[in-house]
């Protein structure tokens, strides 16, 4: 029962009391009825003043709710503004994308990131190398349920000229407020560094981490993704990605080039995901899982030869005893990233495997049988922005970095010279929060005993607009 | 560059023009600039400030337009795996203090 209900019901009850009192005395006289009257009028009274002062308990209520609310966006918009060193919003113009347009219910975006390195190596036989990267963005969204994005990479290469590659190019169906399709070449999901952290004003350091570079990570892939994610209960989330593509085609020595082809070479598909659990919005824990199969080759600079019977059948006869065979390539990983206040935090690993199997290996070659590939690769990472201890001019514009990252051969002949511990640090200066000056330290020691550790100074502008 | 790139290049042109023109032809009738919501824009300032900093710096609302956040948080819902609600207020937060 509501409370008023219960002032007005004891109110006549009371009243009933009190009347039926003299009644029971005989006493009854003409007044007596106006008394009745005023009696419950004046409980009702009571209970009018009841509800009046719930009301307004209940008014006081929401404008706390509300002053609350406006405290908590108050409180964030703090934070970036700390986040953002202060730059005004004359200075982050530049990061306001560089064309939008808008046709009724279709949106258009042009976006993007674009940096320069510079890379002094002391390895004995000194060297310098230099690159710059501009990568165009392009969104169009129609209604608040289907998006286009695209990224195109023009990029210098070690003395061939520039390089213009299709980094991405998805169309991506909102299906509910959990549930994504993605159709077409997408950033592989598998590990995060690849989809999430590469563009270089994200990268807090120059370099990638060793192996999250399409050795153990990998790339792109055309084919399908579902994803989303899902609140769980008040403040937790979980969210995930589910692939299927064309998968890896093998090139030379048996390695598998992790990354999307428009065609499928040989009709197995490559599928994989990964999940992540938020127990609390600033940290993230997970894993990825990803199963391929490559086909050996054989010849090299020709069609992969698939193994469609699975019995090691073909219709072509091949000079030599052995048949290019298929092999598994698996995938698995973990992830675990901290971002809190000025702090962040990361850690990956990836371990991959992929089966013996028989390939043609060199050009010009013929098939032979190559050993069982393991290799693994994880890194962790620390970064903190100085804007957390300091307002000083400048020093509150510094983010240090450290991360260690390494890759192993652990079985096979595959990037036996690449393995190697790679220490990084580094200075960022934040002109805004999307435009970065680096400075890197990097030291690179190779488990090859024949190959000489490598001490790396590397420099680097990077913009996101 | 690979036949694959063109060839999506030249789709995704092709989708891009038939996406503008279609509404273009239908009228384009503008959704009217709905009425901010006290309560969606402070779940969203608190969405924003959990999230959006995640992978990147923080971007702070001034760096858009409204239709540039509408895109912009469309495609980091996608990237980013935020459930539909979520990118919802953070457009809402955004699209108000820009
Ligand atoms: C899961 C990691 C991640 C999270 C979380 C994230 N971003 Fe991003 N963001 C990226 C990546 C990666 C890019 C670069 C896109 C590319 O190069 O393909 C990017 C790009 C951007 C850009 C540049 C324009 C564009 O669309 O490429 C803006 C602006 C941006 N993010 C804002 C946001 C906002 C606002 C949020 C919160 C809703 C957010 N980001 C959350 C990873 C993330």
């Amino acid at each position: 029962m509501r409370p008023h209900r219960a002032l007005i019901l004891a109110g006549l009850l009371s009243t009933s009391f009190l009347v039926a009192a003299p009644v029971a005395a005989q006493n009854a006289s003409g007044d007596q009825a106006l008394m009745t009257r005023i009696e419950k009028l004046e409980a009702e009274v009571q209970a009018l003043k009841a509800e009046l002062r719930k009301s307004q308990a209940e008014a006081t209520e929401a404008k706390t709710k509300a002053e609350a609310a406006t405290a908590k966006a108050d409180e964030a918009v703090a934070k970036v503004e700390k986040a953002s060193n202060g730059v005004s919003p004359t200075t982050s113009a530049l990061g306001g994308g560089l064309f939008n347009y808008r046709a009724g219910d279709v949106r258009f975006h042009l976006g993007g990131y674009a940096g320069g390195n510079v890379e002094f190596v002391d390895n004995g036989e000194n060297s310098t190398f230099a690159d710059v990267n501009f990568n165009p963005i392009f969104l169009v969204q129609y209604k608040d349920w289907l998006l286009f994005e695209s990224e195109l990479e023009f990029e210098t290469t070690d003395g061939e000229g520039t390089k213009l590659e299709l980094e991405y190019a998805s169309l991506d169906l909102m299906l509910n407020d959990y549930a994504t399709l993605v159709f077409g070449k997408y950033l592989s999901p598998i590990g995060l560094f690849q989809e999430r952290l590469h563009p270089k004003w994200i990268n807090k350091a120059i370099s990638r981490p060793v192996g999250f570079d399409g050795t153990v990570e990998p790339l792109t892939d055309v084919g399908l993704q579902l994803r989303g994610g899902i609140p769980v209960g008040e403040n937790m989330k979980l969210t995930y990605v589910f692939m299927i593509g064309n998968g890896p085609q093998v090139e030379e020595e048996g390695q598998p080039a992790l990354e999307g082809f428009g065609e499928d070479n040989n009709d197995n598909k490559a599928i994989g995901g990964r999940i992540s659990f938020f127990p609390v919005p600033w940290l993230e824990l997970g894993g990825s899982a990803y199963h391929a199969r490559v086909s050996g080759l054989d010849e090299l600079s020709g069609e992969a030869d698939a193994d469609e019977t699975g019995l090691g059948v073909h219709v072509e006869a091949v000079p030599a005893a052995l048949e290019p065979t298929n092999a598994d390539l698996d995938i698995f990983g973990a992830h675990a990233v901290a971002t809190y206040k000025d702090l962040d935090l990361r850690f990956e690993y990836l371990h991959s495997k992929r089966d013996a199997f028989i390939s043609v290996a060199d050009p010009g070659g013929l098939p032979e049988a190559l050993p069982t590939q393991k290799t693994e690769a994880w890194y962790a990472q620390a970064a903190y922005k100085l804007a957390g201890v300091t307002n000083q001019e400048f020093v509150k514009d510094l983010e240090l970095v450290a991360r260690f990252s390494q890759l192993n051969v652990k079985q096979g002949i595959l990037f036996v010279d690449d393995a190697q511990d790679r220490l990084t640090f580094g200075v960022n200066y934040l002109l805004a929060p999307n435009i970065v000056i680096k400075v890197n330290y990097e030291r690179r020691d190779f488990d090859e005993p024949d190959l000489k550790t490598e001490n790396r100074f590397m420099g680097q502008f990077a913009i996101g607009f | 560059m690979s036949k694959l790139a063109w060839k999506t290049i030249l789709a995704s042109a092709a989708l891009g023009g038939i996406m503008i023109a279609a509404p273009a032809m239908a009228g384009g009738t503008n959704a009217s600039a709905a009425q901010p919501d006290p309560g969606l824009i402070a779940k969203g300032a608190k969405l924003w400030a959990d999230n959006c900093g995640r992978c990147h710096n923080l971007r702070p609302a001034s760096n858009f337009s409204d239709d540039g956040w509408e895109v912009v948080v469309s495609h980091m819902r996608v990237r980013a795996n935020l459930p539909g609600e979520d990118a919802k207020a953070i457009k809402a937060f955004l699209k108000n203090s820009n």
